[in-house]
C-alpha cells in the first residue's frame, strides 16, 4: 500500500501574495477545462491497453477451450478446430486490432482472421520471404482445404498408415515457411498417395501446389521495404469494444449484440460470461471502503505524528519514532500478512481474527450486527493495508515540516512573540501540506493495485481479486474496464490534489491571473 | 467520548460473540476450495469447480463409481444396451428412465428433457464452445410411442468414451430453462445439420440472451437439477452452499453410493492463501481440505497431536503424473539409446524421497496402476545407473573428445556438445528440485542441464510449438477408459498434446484400434502392448504419481478416499455420534 508515484516539489513561483485563495466561481471553469482533457487521455489510455493487451503472449479463445489441457478426453479434433473458430469470432478475436494497421506493402492485412496463432506465425514469416499476401493466403486455404478432406475420409485397418503420415504432413505445412522445406513435404506426400482410397485427396492437392507455384513464381520481396497503411474500417477490435455492435436508433433485434463502452456496456467477461459491469459492481463496494478506510487512517495517524516528531527533530521520540517508521515501512506487507493469520487467526496459536472472509451475516440480520462482522473482518486487513503507507506519509510530514520550520516567517513570527501553537499549526502547518497532498493524488492507484496483495491473502471479494483473476486468464474486457476504472480515479485523484493545492496554498491560484 | 466508549464495547462484544458463537453442532461440511467457481449453468461452465457443484445438483444418466470406478446408473434404470450397427457405422445406446425419477415440482424426468439437454450442449449462439466438441459424436435421439420411458442415444463412431460422454450429461429440466418452449422448434437434428441455419434463427437468438445470462448462472430457482442437493446460495468470491432437498426422489436409493447425500448442507468455501486456509483448517472452521502442499502436509499437520486429533489425514493416490519430456526431432534425442541413458540418469526415488517428502508413487507408463486391467506391471522402470547411462551414450557415439568433460558427437559435420535446457514453468520450487537432482547426476555423465524456468502461457507455447529440448510436465487422468490419440499419436503432433514427436506406424495403429474398441479385455490388451512400446521408446521420462493430501474432520465418519477428484466423497460422510 505504498504510493508509487511521488513527486515531492511543487515548482510554483510565489509571486504575489494574494491574502484570499480564491476557491469560487473560476475554480469551475479550470475543473471544466481539466475534465476535458481527460477524454484524449482516456483514449489515449485505452488505446495503449489494448494494443498491449493484443501483443500479449497467449490466446484467450485458446485457453478457454483448453480448460484444464490434457485432462479426460482428446475431443474431435474438426470439431474442436469448429468450436475454436467460432469463439473467436463471437470474441471479435478475428478482427484486425485498431482502425489502421501499419506495416509494409507486403504484410498481411486479413491475417487476424487466421484462427491459429501459429499459423499466423508461419504465414508472417512466409509473407516477409515472398512478399505477395494474396498468393500465400490461397495457399493457406488450399492447405485447409487438403487438411479438411484427409480429415474426412475415414480411416479403415487397410489405409490407416499412409492416412496417419499424410494427415501428420499436412499439419506439417502449417508450420513451414521455407521453400526447400515445403518441396520436401509436397514429395512426401506424394509418397503417401499410393492407396486407392485416399483418391479424394488428389484434387486438393494438386491445388496446393499450383497455390505455392504461384507463390513462388510472383515473388515481390521488394514489397517488404515500401511502408504502408491498411485502412481497416470499422470492423475492428477497438472500434466494436468501444461502440459496440447494437443499433443505435431504434430497437435491436438480436438481443446477443453489445452496446459498446461508451454507452455503458463494458462487454462479458470470457471465462465468468457474465456483464463485466455486474462483476465490478459485486465487488466494488468492499474495496473501496477498505480503500477509503486505509487513506483516512494513514492520513488522521501520519500528519500529527509528523508534526508533532517535526517539532521535536532530535530529540528522543523523534527518534524513536523515526526508528520504528523506517522498520514498518521496511516489511513487505504480504509477509506481515501472513504472519498476522498464522499467528491470530486460530491456528496454533491466538484465535482472535478470522483467517479469511467468513462472514455470513448481510444487513438484514441487523445493522449493528453487520457493522460489527464487517469490523471483525477488516480489522486485520486494515491494519496490514495501513502501516506502510502511514510510515511513508510521516516520514514526509516530518520532512516537510521540518523544512517549512527553517523558513524565515517562522522565525519572524516567534520574534513577534506568538506562542508555539500558533506557530506550529497556523504558520508553518498548513505550508507543509503541498508534499502530502502530492502523495494523495497517487494514493487511490496505488491502492487499486495493493488490493490484489490484500485481498488475495484475506480472501476478500472484492476488485483486487477480479483483476487478478482477469490478467492470469487473460479476461480482455475485465482488465480493460478496470484499467479504465483505475486510469480515471488517478485523473481524478490529480485533480483532486491540484484543487486542495488552491485551498492550502494561496500562492497557487487557478483564475485567468488579472493584474 | 463516552459515546465512543460505548461503540467500542459493542464492537468488542460483538467480535466475541461473532469469532466464537457457532458451535460444530451442525450437519454441514465446509469444504475448502482454492477459487471460486465461474458459474452454474450445466452446459456453459468452464471452470473444475463449477463441474464439482453442478454435479452435486444435476444428476447424470449414468456415472462412474468413485470407489469400484465401474459404470453405474442413475437416471436410467440400468446401464444401456450398446449396440453397434457396422453397415451404418452408428452405435446406440438404449435404456429406460427410472419409474421414480422426478423434478422438484413432481413431474417425471421424460426422453424430452435428456434431448432437451443434449440440443444445450450442442447448439450455436449458446456458451457452450467449451463443452460442445466433446458431444460431436452424439447423432440422434430415438423415442418410442409404446414406452414414454425408452429411449435411443444414437453416436456417430465406434468410440470408446461414447458410452461415458453420452451418459454423463448433467440432465436438465426444460420447464425451468426453456419455459418459452422456444427450443422445440429446434431438434437436435436441426442442429446437427444445418449448424449454420439454426445460429441465424430468431427463436435460437432469443433463446440464447435468455440462457446466457446471468440469471441461469447464478441465482436461486434457475439452478435446478433432479440430484440430491439444491442450490441455496452462491456468494462471489466466498462460497457456495448447497442444501439437501426434502423429498427427494433418490431417497429410496439411498444406500447406493452414487445416491448418498449425507450432510445436510455442503459449504464450498473460498480461501485463496494457502497458509490462511491452513489456519482456518487448525482452527477448525474447514472441515475438510485437499491439495496440501506436501511441506505443510508432513511439517505443519502429520507432525501436531492437536492436528491429529481433530482430524483424519489420508493420502488417496491420484490420476495424475509427471514426467520429463525430450523433443524426439532433436538431433540430440533422436536416439532411442540416448533417450534411455537420460532415462537412467534420473533417481526418481531420489526425487519422491526429498522433493516429494515420499507422498508419491513411481509410474512406469501412462497408464494408472489403478486401472488393473489396462495396467501393463511387467514393466521395469529404467533404474538409476550413472554406469549404464554412459556406457548407452558411448554406444550411441556421445564421446568427450575434446577432453572438456562435456561429451560430444558429430552431427551433419559439426560437433554439438550434450548440453540440455531444461524448462519449467516458474514458480513451481519442486519442479526446479527435481531437474536439479537430474542436471547433478547428468554432469556425471558428461552432460550440462540448464534448468530454465518460463512463465506459464509461454511453457505452454514453446511445448505446442515443440520449442524445447526437454521440460517438466505433467498429465491428470480421467475415470473413463484412456483415450491415448491427443498425447501418442502422430495425428496429434500439431493440434493436439503430442509435444515430443512421439509414434510410428506401429503406435498408431495401436492406438486407432483401442479408440474403436469396444471390449473391455481386448482393449487391455492393447494398452498392454502400447505402454511397452512407449516404455522401449523412452519419449517421456516417467516421475512419480503424486498422492492426494486430504485433512477431513473426526466430526465426520463414513470417511472413504478414492483416486477420484477431488479424493473424497462428501456425499457419505455421516455426522459422527
Amino acid at each position: 500500500m505504498k504510493p508509487v508515484d511521488v513527486k515531492t516539489t511543487v515548482t510554483t513561483t510565489p509571486t504575489t501574495v494574494s491574502a484570499k485563495a480564491s476557491v469560487s466561481f473560476p475554480l469551475f471553469g479550470y475543473v471544466l477545462k481539466r475534465i476535458l482533457i481527460f477524454l484524449p487521455t482516456l483514449f489515449v489510455i485505452s488505446l495503449v491497453t489494448f494494443i498491449l493487451i493484443a501483443a500479449a503472449p497467449g490466446d484467450p479463445a485458446e485457453s478457454m477451450l483448453n480448460r484444464s489441457a490434457g485432462e479426460g478426453q482428446a475431443s474431435d479434433k474438426l470439431a474442436g478446430d469448429q468450436a475454436y473458430r467460432e469463439l473467436r469470432t463471437k470474441l471479435g478475436l478475428d478482427l484486425p486490432v485498431f482502425y489502421f494497421s501499419l506495416g509494409s506493402a507486403a504484410s498481411c492485412d486479413t491475417i487476424n482472421r487466421i484462427a491459429k496463432s501459429d499459423h499466423r506465425e508461419t504465414l508472417e514469416r512466409m509473407t516477409y520471404r515472398y512478399g505477395n499476401w494474396p498468393q500465400i493466403s490461397s495457399y493457406y486455404y488450399a492447405v485447409n482445404d487438403m487438411e479438411l478432406a484427409s480429415l474426412q475420409i475415414k480411416k479403415d485397418s487397410a489405409n490407416a498408415v499412409p492416412l496417419s503420415k499424410l494427415r501428420e504432413i499436412t499439419a506439417l505445412f502449417y508450420l513451414q515457411d521455407k521453400e526447400n522445406d515445403i518441396q520436401g513435404l509436397l514429395g512426401e506426400y506424394t509418397k503417401s498417395m499410393g492407396h486407392p482410397s485416399l483418391a479424394s485427396l488428389q484434387a486438393p492437392f494438386q491445388k496446393v501446389q499450383t497455390a505455392f507455384a504461384a507463390v513462388k513464381s510472383n515473388t515481390t520481396v521488394y514489397k517488404r521495404f515500401i511502408p504502408a497503411l491498411h485502412w481497416n474500417g470499422q470492423q475492428n477490435q477497438y472500434h466494436r469494444w468501444l461502440f459496440g455492435r447494437a443499433a443505435w436508433l431504434g430497437t435491436e433485434e438480436d438481443p446477443n449484440k453489445a452496446k459498446g463502452f461508451i454507452r455503458g456496456d463494458f462487454g462479458i467477461s470470457f471465462f465468468a460470461k457474465r456483464p463485466v459491469s455486474s462483476m465490478i459492481w459485486d465487488s466494488i463496494g468492499i474495496t473501496m471502503l477498505i480503500s477509503v478506510l486505509v487513506i483516512l487512517l494513514e492520513y488522521l495517524l501520519a500528519i500529527p505524528l509528523g508534526v508533532n516528531s517535526a517539532i521535536r527533530k532530535g530529540s528522543k521520540f523523534d527518534s524513536t519514532v523515526t526508528t520504528v517508521l523506517f522498520m514498518l515501512y521496511s516489511l513487505p506487507s504480504f509477509w506481515i500478512g501472513t504472519l498476522a493469520i498464522f499467528f491470530l487467526c486460530g491456528g496454533d496459536y491466538l484465535n482472535i481474527f478470522p483467517p479469511y472472509w467468513m462472514s455470513d451475516v448481510t444487513w438484514d440480520d441487523g445493522f449493528l450486527l453487520k457493522l460489527g462482522d464487517l469490523a471483525y473482518h477488516l480489522i486485520l486487513p486494515l491494519l496490514v493495508a495501513t502501516y506502510g503507507g502511514f510510515a511513508f506519509l510521516t516520514r514526509q510530514m516530518r520532512g516537510s515540516m521540518v523544512n517549512v520550520l527553517r523558513q524565515d516567517y517562522i522565525r519572524t513570527a516567534f520574534s513577534k512573540g506568538l506562542d508555539d501553537k500558533t506557530v506550529f499549526w497556523s504558520h508553518a502547518f498548513r505550508n507543509s501540506l503541498l508534499p502530502i497532498i502530492t502523495i494523495f493524488a497517487s494514493v487511490f492507484p496505488a491502492l487499486i493495485s495493493g488490493a490484489i496483495i490484500l485481498e488475495f491473502l484475506f480472501t476478500i471479494p472484492g476488485l483486487g481479486q477480479v483483476t487478478y483473476a482477469a490478467v492470469l486468464q487473460k479476461d480482455y474486457p475485465v482488465i480493460l474496464t478496470n484499467t479504465m476504472f483505475a486510469a480515471i480515479l488517478t485523473l481524478v485523484g490529480y485533480l483532486v490534489a491540484d484543487i486542495l493545492y488552491a485551498v492550502v496554498d494561496p500562492r497557487i491560484s487557478y483564475t485567468s491571473a488579472k493584474k | 467520548m463516552k459515546g465512543l466508549r460505548k461503540i467500542l464495547i459493542v464492537a468488542i462484544a460483538l467480535l466475541a460473540v461473532t469469532s466464537c458463537g457457532k458451535k460444530k453442532s451442525k450437519n454441514e461440511v465446509r469444504i475448502h476450495a482454492l477459487s471460486d467457481t465461474d458459474m452454474l449453468n450445466p452446459t456453459n461452465y468452464q471452470s473444475a469447480e463449477a463441474q464439482y457443484y453442478i454435479g452435486q445438483m444435476f444428476q447424470s444418466l449414468w456415472s462412474v463409481n468413485p470407489h469400484n470406478l465401474q459404470l453405474e446408473p442413475i437416471i436410467a434404470k440400468a446401464l444401456p444396451e450398446e449396440v453397434y450397427d457396422s453397415s451404418k457405422g452408428l452405435l446406440t445406446y438404449t435404456f429406460e428412465i427410472r419409474e421414480e425419477a422426478k423434478w422438484d415440482n413432481g413431474t417425471p424426468i421424460t426422453p424430452d428433457d435428456i434431448a432437451f439437454t443434449f440440443k444445450m450442449y450442442k447448439a450455436p449462439v449458446l456458451n457452450n464452445e467449451q463443452n460442445r466438441p466433446y458431444f460431436e459424436l452424439v447423432d440422434d435421439i430415438i423415442t418410442y410411442p409404446d414406452n414414454a420411458r425408452k429411449m435411443t442415444i444414437v453416436c456417430n463412431k465406434k468410440y470408446i468414451l461414447a458410452k461415458s460422454t453420452a451418459g454423463g450429461i448433467f440432465v436438465m429440466p426444460r420447464y425451468i430453462y426453456d419455459p418459452k418452449h422456444l427450443m422445440d422448434k429446434i431438434s437436435l437434428r436441426d442442429i446437427n445439420t444445418k449448424f449454420k441455419e439454426v445460429e441465424q434463427n430468431a427463436d435460437m437468438k432469443a433463446f440464447a440472451a435468455e440462457y446466457n445470462s446471468e440469471k441461469f448462472q447464478r441465482e436461486k430457482g434457475f439452478i435446478v437439477g433432479s440430484g440430491p442437493y439444491e442450490f441455496e446460495e452462491w456468494v462471489t468470491g466466498q462460497r457456495v452452499v448447497l442444501k439437501k432437498k426434502k423429498n427427494w426422489w433418490g431417497e429410496k436409493y439411498a444406500n447406493e453410493t452414487l445416491f448418498m447425500a449425507g450432510p445436510d448442507k455442503l459449504i464450498y468455501t473460498v480461501v485463496k492463501d494457502q497458509t490462511a486456509a491452513l489456519t482456518a483448517l487448525k482452527g477448525e472452521k474447514l472441515d475438510v481440505m485437499n491439495g496440501i502442499k506436501s511441506k505443510d502436509f508432513i511439517e505443519q499437520l502429520k507432525t501436531s497431536d492437536k492436528v491429529k486429533e481433530k482430524f483424519n489425514l489420508e493420502t488417496p493416490s491420484s490420476m495424475a503424473y509427471t514426467y520429463f519430456g525430450m523433443n524426439l526431432r532433436n538431433p540430440k534425442f533422436e536416439d532411442v539409446r540416448v533417450r534411455r541413458a537420460l532415462s537412467h540418469l534420473v533417481d526418481v526415488e531420489k526425487i519422491i524421497h526429498v522433493i516429494g517428502y515420499d507422498l508419491g508413487k513411481r509410474v512406469n507408463g501412462p497408464v494408472n496402476p489403478y486401472k488393473k486391467g489396462a495396467f501393463n506391471d511387467t514393466i521395469t522402470s529404467y533404474d538409476f545407473s550413472v554406469d549404464k547411462a554412459k556406457k548407452l551414450l558411448a554406444d550411441a557415439g556421445w564421446k568427450d573428445s575434446d577432453g572438456n568433460g562435456t561429451i560430444d558427437k558429430m552431427v551433419n559435420g559439426q560437433k554439438v556438445e550434450f548440453n540440455i535446457t531444461f524448462t519449467y514453468n516458474a514458480g513451481n520450487d519442486s519442479r526446479r528440485d527435481a531437474a536439479l537432482i537430474f542436471k547433478e547426476a547428468a554432469r556425471q555423465a558428461g552432460i550440462n542441464v540448464d534448468v530454465v524456468p518460463q512463465e506459464w502461457s509461454i511453457y505452454i507455447q514453446n511445448q505446442k510449438k515443440h520449442n524445447f529440448e526437454m521440460f517438466y510436465g505433467s498429465w491428470i487422468g480421467g475415470t473413463t477408459p484412456d483415450d491415448p490419440k491427443q498425447i501418442w499419436h502422430t495425428e496429434s503432433i500439431n493440434g493436439g498434446s503430442n509435444y515430443v514427436y512421439f509414434g510410428n506406424q506401429e503406435s498408431d495403429k495401436l492406438i486407432d484400434a483401442i479408440r474403436g474398441e469396444l471390449r473391455e479385455d481386448v482393449r487391455n490388451d492393447l494398452y498392454r502392448k502400447l505402454q511397452v512400446l512407449i516404455h522401449n521408446e523412452a519419449p517421456y521420462i516417467f516421475i512419480w504419481s503424486p498422492l492426494e493430501r486430504i485433512a477431513i474432520s473426526k466430526r465426520f465418519t463414513g470417511v472413504q478416499t478414492s483416486i477420484v477428484r477431488p479424493g473424497f466423497y462428501e456425499n457419505e460422510f455421516k455426522m459422527a455420534q
